[in-house]
């Protein structure tokens, strides 16, 4: 009576181990097929993306205010970029802080920017960008390039199309920059930025005690001396922040820093001339000195789209 | 051979083909559950490689970096004598047109041109607002400046200057 249930249990076991392998394999194979499913490349300029099959290039995409993307290419989920899809060009080159200055002057807000580690290359991210006249939830990657302009890529999408944004960071992943043999490393350096801190905090320090002068004193010799000491105050600045050592990404913001930080310094000199002047003349120099200490946060401002926190 | 031994080759056969009758459905039934079971394990454990992948590439985030302030602090603006006789110090946002000589101190709105001491800066626009706060300068002035937008960021004679 044993023999017949024995014989049983021993020809029923491998098949059902034989049944559970097979099941684990398809399994593991079903939902593994679609991201090895043959993507599809789009290039335009420099840039080289692969893209699902459920995205087709397309002609048109909102315009985002302030950006102007050369050699652009368009991806969408079915070739339709209304509400949702990706754009990637080229930005102009030559801005402090990579991103055109119109279109940062232009947010409300300063956007979240990290360095994310790309596939190939290291990008700066920046999210949750309010955009006046742009309805659309938008990421950007920008990748700096020491030879030429950056390379710029728009992922957008309207609130009923966020999963879709997933499917762009993902595309985003796969950007490879053709005829670059060099690019950039984006991470910020924490001890230069402590040394630009500093010194820029002393020269708020100074300043401030020399405009609270200046405001109880505001004529004659003493507006004369204190304009002077302001001049030397900007100019000691400049002179600080000269010795720092910015990475190639820091090194155009710096430069635009300092320059601005001259003509603060050259500003100031002419107010103190000015002070035998007209008031007209006076105002015209005060003028001079609020515009050139404008293009100081400008400079500053600059920074924290490389990935500095905002201090 | 004797229909006795027919008999119990008969009852042997039968038995056994009974067992095999039961046993059928639930060879079947284990079966369809061995496979289905696996399946389901097989998909799991790939799709969560897949998202761990996914995540992994797409959200490596560098780390690092430092604090860098983004704008001068507030300061008093500078006055002109003359002008200071001929303003009201309680006037609020200057119009332009009223004082050629004075461009509107930008982001002052209650600071006369010599106070007796520094005076504070009132905004007229809400502060660009950052992902993280300030660490001890003031913005209140300097973040006027940026409020309006890309005229007021990048148009020098609105700079805050005032206290």
């Amino acid at each position: 009576m044993r023999r017949p249930d024995q014989s049983l249990t021993r020809a029923v076991l491998p098949v059902l181990v034989l049944v559970a392998l097979i099941g684990y394999l398809a399994g593991h194979g079903h939902s593994g097929g679609a991201p090895t499913e043959a993507k599809r490349t789009a290039s335009a300029g420099s840039v080289l993306l692969a893209y699902p099959p459920g995205w087709r290039t397309a002609r048109t995409a909102p315009a985002i205010p302030g950006l102007t993307i050369a050699h652009a290419v368009v991806l969408a989920p079915n070739g339709d970029a209304a509400h949702v899809g990706l754009v990637a060009g080229q930005l102009p080159a030559g801005e402090p802080s990579v991103l055109p200055r119109p279109f940062v002057a232009s947010m409300r807000t300063f956007p979240e920017t990290n360095v994310v580690n790309l596939v190939e290359v290291n990008a700066f991210r920046y999210s949750r960008l309010s955009i006046p006249g742009y309805g659309l939830a938008l990421t950007l990657y920008a990748v700096p390039s020491p030879a030429g302009p950056p390379t710029i890529i728009a992922c957008y999408a309207s609130g009923a199309l966020l999963a879709d944004m997933r499917t762009c960071q993902q595309i985003v992943d796969t950007l490879t920059l053709t005829g670059q043999a060099q690019t950039a490393d984006l991470t910020p350096n924490a001890a230069y930025a402590r040394g630009l801190s500093t010194a820029i905090r002393l020269l708020d320090e100074r300043r401030g005690r020399l405009r609270r002068e200046l405001a109880l004193h505001a004529a004659g010799a003493s507006m004369q001396r204190l304009a002077t000491g302001l001049a030397a105050v900007f100019a000691d600045t400049a002179a600080s922040l000269s010795p720092l050592e910015p990475s190639f990404i820091a090194g155009r913001a710096q430069s635009a820093l300092i320059e601005s930080i001259r003509r603060t310094q050259s500003a100031y000199t002419a107010l103190a001339a000015a002070t035998e002047a007209s008031p007209a003349g006076l105002a015209a120099a005060r003028a001079q000195v609020y515009k050139a200490e404008g293009q100081v946060n400008e400079a500053l401002e600059s920074f924290a789209f490389l990935g500095y926190e905002p201090g | 051979m004797s229909s006795v031994g027919v008999e119990r080759l008969l009852t042997r056969t039968g038995r056994r083909r009974a067992r095999i009758g039961v046993r059928g459905p639930v060879l079947l039934i284990s079966s369809c559950v061995a496979f289905a079971g696996a399946f389901a394990i097989g998909r799991t454990t790939d799709s969560r490689g897949t998202a761990q992948a996914e995540a992994g590439s797409t959200l490596a985030i560098v780390t690092g970096g430092g604090v860098i302030p983004v704008r001068l602090e507030s300061a008093p603006p500078i006055g002109i004598p003359a002008m200071a006789r001929s303003r009201p110090s309680s006037q609020l946002t200057p119009p332009v047109a009223s004082s050629p000589t004075v461009p509107p101190a930008p982001g002052v709105s209650v600071a006369p041109l010599a106070p007796a001491q520094p005076a504070p800066s009132i905004s007229s626009a809400p502060a660009k607002q950052q992902p993280s706060p300030s660490t001890g300068s003031p913005t209140s002035g300097g973040g006027s400046q940026h409020s309006g937008g890309s005229s007021t960021k990048s148009g020098g004679g609105t700079f805050d200057s005032s206290g």
